[in-house]
């Protein structure tokens, strides 16, 4: 054992990391401020009555959902240079692509939240007189809001581990960080410390949804 | 005040409706009644404009919702409908209450996105209504926490607030058990003595002969029998009113 019998040097290792701690939290954040209103514009648009909008949608959270992150992370940082002649910075690609893939599972995710609505909803506001915009963004929404919680904090859990896949194009994240110092010093011990670095991270997320479900509770359906 | 002619309505090869026609005047309390599956519900909704008619005019207040043109059934324009249908309003027999709202906020939240009421006029309206309704001490509770009468009784309070000319009910009573359903049925008696006009499907006999001015009996997607409540529920009800009355 090179640093869980050494105090010093495990602190200087886990202080090693910080940086693509850093890195990680920018990833992970930045994903979601930019994926869940995606996935919202993306759900009610695969929800158009138009099948010219809603077919072009389901076949956008088709391939998302259905080819490797990994391999988006590569076609985005790879391809979209090729096709418009443009560098993509490395963080730049990975936010986009880790953006684009979360949005189309928190479409679905959305989708379904909005379909549970019982119908009775939407017809009492249309006794009422409301809009349609004011049905959604009054009635429905929130409704949806604690209906997704529980799914939503399953995919905000995964992202926390999926930041580790932005390694493949040489982002700094934590991983390639611990990477890096199991190589340099021939030791597997910095992936366990990153390993406790996600765990740690995904206790708090836990917190946070069971938080929030608490908070929703204030009414039952 | 509410007229609907030769009003035609079906479901894929269900006609649900056949011709249907029905006149309500200003302070009149007309009781529908009928079996399960005789269209009369379908009707309601066809005057709140929840389902569009496959036939048929229908001109609330003088104005038209849906007239014929060329053999086709038209509807007035978005903005339009809209505002005519503020005339209407409509209690659904499972309440349909905003679940996240409190009982005030399901009360002044509409008044205030659809009528742009302030805050203090929302809620001097809807504080009046809560305690005609006798609700007034579960202005802060959720739908959740009251019984399937007090819904109904919110329901109706949330109806109310809107000020619609014509006041609709559909099957209000009966999620309810026998008590909870005189808890409403009271409530609806109050609003008749005001002479409101008002348009209720039920299953309660006694209360459609008690309540209502007139009485419609519809049968598989026809009026059967229309008139005054004492003549088509009264001593010389017709054969096919004691057979749905189950004599």
């Amino acid at each position: 054992m090179r640093y869980f019998n050494n105090p010093e040097a495990l602190l200087r290792l886990v202080s090693s990391m910080q940086e693509g701690f850093a890195i990680t939290l920018t990833i992970f954040f930045a994903t979601l401020l930019f994926s869940i209103p995606l996935g919202m514009v993306i759900a009610l648009l695969r929800m158009n009555r138009h099948r010219a909008v809603s077919v072009p949608v389901s076949l956008y959270i088709l391939v998302m959902r259905g080819t490797p992150l990994m391999l988006q992370i590569f076609a985005i940082y790879f391809a979209v240079p090729m096709l418009t002649g443009h560098n993509l910075e490395r963080m730049t690609a990975t936010i986009l692509a880790f953006s684009l893939n979360y949005a189309a599972y928190f479409a679905e995710i959305f989708r379904g939240g909005i379909m549970s609505i019982p119908v009775g909803q939407y017809e009492a506001c249309r006794v009422l007189g409301m809009r349609r915009s004011q049905t959604f963004f009054y009635v429905v929404l929130p409704q949806v809001f604690k209906r997704v919680l529980l799914p939503v904090s399953n995919e905000v859990i995964t992202l926390v581990k999926d930041t580790s896949l932005a390694n493949v194009i040489a982002v700094g994240e934590l991983f390639r960080a611990a990477k890096n110092e199991a190589s340099r010093t021939a030791s597997i011990e910095p992936l366990f410390v990153a390993g406790l670095f996600y765990l740690i991270m995904n206790g708090l997320v836990t917190l946070f949804f069971n938080r929030l479900t608490q908070r929703m509770s204030y009414y039952r359906d | 005040m509410l007229e609907a002619t030769h009003i035609r309505k079906s479901f894929g090869d269900t006609r649900v409706l056949k011709d249907v026609s029905l006149r309500v005047s200003r302070g009149e309390v007309v009781a529908i009644i009928g079996r399960s599956g005789s269209g009369k519900s379908t009707l309601l909704r066809c005057l709140n404009d929840l389902e569009t008619v496959d036939g048929g005019e229908i001109r609330i207040g003088g104005q038209a919702l849906v007239t014929m043109q060329a053999g086709q059934p038209v509807y007035k324009k978005d903005g339009e409908r809209r505002a005519l249908m503020l005339k209407m309003g409509m209690v659904f027999q499972s309440y349909h209450l905003f679940p996240h709202c409190s009982v005030l906020r399901n009360l002044t939240m509409p008044q205030k996105l659809v009528l742009g009421r302030g805050d203090g006029e929302a809620e001097a309206k809807a504080r009046d209504l809560l305690a005609k309704v006798g609700l007034s001490d579960k202005a802060g509770a959720y739908p959740c926490q009251l019984s399937g009468g007090q819904c109904q009784r919110v329901a109706i309070a949330r109806a109310l607030c809107m000020d619609p000319d014509i006041l609709c009910f559909d099957e209000p009573t009966s999620a309810l058990d026998p008590q909870l359903t005189q808890e409403v049925l009271g409530v609806i008696r109050r609003l008749a003595q005001e002479k409101r006009t008002m348009i209720v499907v039920t299953h309660e006999m006694r209360f459609a002969r008690d309540v209502a001015d007139r009485v419609i009996y519809m049968e598989d997607g026809v009026v059967v029998q229309d008139g005054p409540a004492q003549e088509v529920l009264g001593d010389h009800r017709s054969d096919a009113i004691r057979a749905f009355a189950g004599e």
